[in-house]
């Protein structure tokens, strides 16, 4: 009866029952379909006919075991260190009260909006067979093998601390630091507060943060591309079969073997540990009192600080002074030739990827914003569902969705295969959770009541959204316009596998530029990549402040 | 005299959220009546349903039973946006993006009135509730009285079949209170909107109503006007919810048609009124209900009960006792405390009850 009601209800709306069937819709085709695809294309060897023989041949065959495994330990180890780095920095800038907090915390959000491989070339810049510091400074009398494991577990800590320091500062803010002060004043010591308060309250936070830490690790493509030398990982091997061998359906078998674990660790962050968290965020960061720690433990926890803040910078400026290179490692004088190379040669490349994210942003932060809304403030059957689904491919690796798209369209009728479309459809659906979270999120603090009021004014729940809660969404939308542009601009894993003569990436151009040894080069492309991300930082923030009715409320204040 | 607004049977379960098989009935099968031009409060405790029983006949709640007419139209049916209602939301909920004005004209734009007719409306209503000139501020610059006020402006430039107002009052302090309970009260007089207006505060609902629905665990427990209610409360729970009750054990000894004479237990008589059509009989046990303020010092040998004094209270305007007698604890209230001399402290006292403030019901 209940149900019933509802769905007349939603009939009695054609615009919001539209809406609701068009994201469904959507979802299904672009999401689950190529999923789904990859997973008929593992169970099909011989191209007929369904069986297991693939998944026989990837456990028992060394070949295709020891990648599942490598890619597991390193995710295990990346995971495991980047937490606890996270954690320290997180813990020094919320709780220790060094200086230069907003610097640290700038400094740390670089790995995330840079593209995804400048850290694996800035180390093969330092550490490589031509390596600055192996070559230049030691002479070759340190052999340090950066191509493999230890190279990897570096330049992917790196990458991803900042992901589990962003939770886990959000985890540590949220406790109240009068609990302390209570551990404290019960006579516990500092050292004891910390590890029968602060810990175990933060618990929820890392291990959070660890299952996304290690998703991200085992999804990573571009880093072990360049970088992995023997060390075969899941990611790298299913490009390979697929775009080396053309063994489909064992890519695809590999493609599932690199979901399943990251799969699991998504339901497991979202649905169980979030519901094990003993914080509740209200989303008003209460005034931070912090106890003036010691002298020395200050002095340790910015040292620690700087010394990791000190590589990042080390690692960007190797990238970027060797961007003016004549030849890294055998010629250092300065030119600016690389980056004539760029905007000459390289033009298409910049062009193409500029067009191809200008357009899918805008498709991806509205329809982000749509799903948002349906999702946190309407109720229909199968709301859950579609939230599930709008933020899946956030779990799915880039490489199987990559495979997806590339086996689910290059027939009728969706023949998409070498189109700009296709492209700007893996843009669109792949970063499409970033802005139903931040969408979600932003409903969540406005208050339903303002809604409703509108309702009972009689505007329709289309008008509504329109004039009420679109307004108020803006700097979520915003936000994740911002994101989807960055990362479609970064993107590599997914999209390599679309890619086509006829539209080319920056992204792909670096690659190609590590591959032929011309490393300058890749540098070159990778600050000009960088230089689209600040100018899209400073865009963003220009019309945030021209359209967010804050602004406006500041403004007629002034 | 047929009813504007009528609620039948209404029921309400909603999923419990601490664990998914079970259902909490909200509102379980109440039925009232509002007049045109009648302002009712439903009051009571938190929990008892009243909040969503203004929210479904607002239309944001889809009723599990029953039905809802306005103006003898059947509205189950009718989202919020096409009910002839007006809500005035207890956080107010105002567009946050949007100035004083555009709030006020936002639903009259809905309702694709001409331009300068709107503006006209929306300044005149400005005044009516005394918030010209603020027009071009924004809901962010208010303070909570004034947010308060565009509220109030947004919902009845509507002019609205029912006004729903979902304690309105709740987010604003002491003082202003008061001061907003008054203004409504003229406000309501002068408009006569037919409202509903939900409340805990029973001092609100007293104030504002031309009669007050109390509730009590998604049922009501009687409706009545605020005078009758205080004065002839059915059963103990609306005589301790509205307004301060002594209770003592009694009997009734002799019953009329409006009125009986109780028993106490220490075998002293009094007289006491009782509503037309009450169903009292002699010998029955029941609950006596003392209002603290009809209750006076005297001597022992004329009082209804003695006791001795345990704590005294002075507030200004009035002061209130604890006196302790063999059948608890009870409060008597003295106003205009200086102009009489009044006893301290482990004093033995004798205690009178006036007949006004003497209310019986049933003993549970």
């Amino acid at each position: 009866m209940y149900t019933f009601k509802q769905i007349k209800r939603i009939w009695n709306e054609p615009v919001l029952l539209a809406m609701i069937v068009l994201v469904v819709v959507l979802l299904i085709v672009f999401v689950i379909y190529p999923i789904a695809m990859v997973f008929f294309k593992s169970l099909q060897p011989t191209g007929e006919g369904f069986d297991l023989s693939v998944y026989k041949a990837l456990f028992t065959k060394k070949y295709f075991r020891v990648p599942f495994f490598n890619s597991l330990k390193l995710g295990v180890s990346v995971a495991s260190v980047g937490v606890l780095v996270g954690y320290i920095f997180a813990y020094a800038i919320t709780r220790v009260n060094i200086p230069g907090k907003v610097f640290f915390r700038t400094a740390a959000s670089f790995p995330i909006i840079s593209p995804p491989f400048v850290i694996a070339l800035a180390a093969i810049l330092l550490f490589g067979r031509n390596g600055f510091i192996t070559h230049q400074l030691l002479k070759g009398k340190l052999n340090v093998e950066i191509y493999g494991f230890w190279g990897l577990l570096v330049v992917e800590t790196l990458a991803y601390f900042p992901t589990a320091f962003m939770t886990l500062e959000g985890i540590l803010q949220s406790i109240d630091p009068a609990l302390e002060e209570a551990s404290l004043s019960l006579k516990a010591s500092k050292w004891k507060t910390f590890w029968r308060v602060t810990f175990p309250l933060s618990m929820p936070g890392i291990l959070a943060s660890w299952l996304l830490v290690f998703s991200q690790s085992m999804a990573d493509f571009g880093n072990p591309l360049i970088l992995s030398g023997n060390y075969h990982v899941l990611s790298v091997a299913a490009y390979l079969e697929i775009t080396g061998s053309y063994r489909i359906p064992y890519g695809s078998g590999l493609a599932i073997l690199l979901l399943i674990p990251t799969l699991i660790a998504f339901f497991v962050q979202r649905y169980w540990l979030s519901r094990k968290s003993y914080i509740t965020v209200t989303g008003k960061p209460s005034a931070m009192r912090i106890l003036e720690p010691t002298k020395w433990v200050k002095a340790i926890f910015t040292l620690v600080s700087a010394f990791l803040v000190g590589i990042i910078f080390l690692f960007y400026g190797t990238v970027f002074y060797g961007s003016f290179t004549k030849l890294w490692g055998v010629d250092h004088s300065l030119t600016l030739d690389n980056y004539r190379y760029v905007f000459d040669i390289g033009s298409e490349y910049l062009k193409d990827t500029l067009f191809l994210a200008t357009i899918a942003t805008p498709f991806s932060g509205v329809l982000g914003m749509i799903t948002a809304y349906l999702v946190a403030r309407k109720e229909f059957p199968g709301r859950r569902v579609v939230e599930a689904l709008s933020l899946l491919t956030f779990a799915v690796p880039g490489t199987v969705v990559g495979i997806g798209y590339l086996l689910a369209f290059n027939q009728r009728p969706l023949m998409l295969t070498g189109t700009a479309l296709i492209i700007i459809l893996v843009f669109v659906f792949r970063y499409l959770p970033v802005g139903v979270q931040n969408g979600v999120a932003a409903l969540y603090q406005i208050d339903p009541a303002i809604e409703e009021a509108s309702l009972d004014l009689g505007a329709s729940s289309y008008r509504t959204f329109w004039k009420i809660t679109m307004p108020l969404m803006m700097p979520a939308f915003f936000a994740a316009l911002f994101y989807t542009f960055v990362k479609s601009m970064t993107a590599i894993s997914a999209v390599i596998f679309v890619v086509s003569g006829k539209w080319q990436l920056i992204t792909v151009a670096i690659l190609g530029s590590v591959e032929n040894s011309d490393l300058a080069q890749a540098a070159a492309f990778s600050y000009v990549l960088i230089g689209f991300v600040v100018i899209a930082m400073f865009l963003l923030r220009w019309i945030t402040n021209l359209f967010s009715y804050q602004e406006r409320i500041r403004r007629a204040r002034a | 005299m047929a009813y504007y607004v009528e609620v039948r049977n209404l029921v309400k379960v909603f999923k419990s959220h601490a664990s998914r098989s079970s259902t909490v009935r909200a509102v379980d099968g109440i039925s009232f009546g509002v007049r045109e031009g009648e302002l009712i409060t439903l009051l009571g405790p938190s929990g008892c349903g009243k909040t969503t029983t203004l929210r479904l006949v607002g239309g944001f709640e889809i009723p599990t039973e029953g039905d809802i007419f306005i103006d003898g139209v059947r509205v189950n049916d009718q989202p919020p946006n096409a009910r002839p209602t007006s809500m005035v939301f207890q956080s107010y909920a105002l567009f946050p993006h949007m100035t004083v004005f555009e709030n006020i004209a936002y639903g009259l734009k809905n309702k694709r009135l001409p331009s300068d007719e709107i503006k006209t409306k929306v300044l005149e209503t400005l005044e009516i509730v005394g918030l010209q000139e603020l027009e071009k501020r924004y809901p962010g610059q208010l303070s909570g009285g004034q947010q308060q006020r565009v509220a109030l402006a947004r919902a009845i430039v509507m002019e609205p079949k029912v006004l729903l107002l979902d304690e309105p009052l709740s987010n604003l302090d002491a003082k202003l209170r008061e001061q907003m309970r008054v203004e409504l009260k003229k406000l309501q007089t002068r408009l006569r909107i037919t409202s509903i207006y939900v409340t805990h505060d029973q001092l609100e609902a007293m104030t504002l109503s031309d009669r007050v629905v109390v509730m009590k665990d998604g049922k009501i427990v009687q409706i009545d006007s605020p005078e009758r209610i205080y004065r002839f409360p059915t059963n103990k729970f609306v005589a301790g919810f509205i307004g301060k009750a002594n209770f003592l054990k009694g009997k009734i000894g002799k019953v009329w048609e409006e009125s009986c004479e109780l028993v106490m237990t220490n075998g002293m008589k009094l007289e006491a009124d009782l509503p037309k059509g009450h169903n009292f009989e002699v010998g029955e046990e029941v609950l006596i209900v003392v209002r603290p303020e009809g209750i006076s010092f005297c001597e022992s040998s004329q009082a209804h009960i003695v006791g001795h004094v345990t704590s005294r209270i002075y507030t200004g305007g009035a002061a209130s006792f604890e006196v302790e007698t063999d059948q608890g604890v009870m409060t008597v209230e003295v106003t205009n405390p200086l102009a009489l001399s009044l006893p301290s402290i482990d004093e033995n006292v004798g205690l009178s009850f006036s007949r006004t403030a003497v209310a019986v019901v049933k003993a549970e």
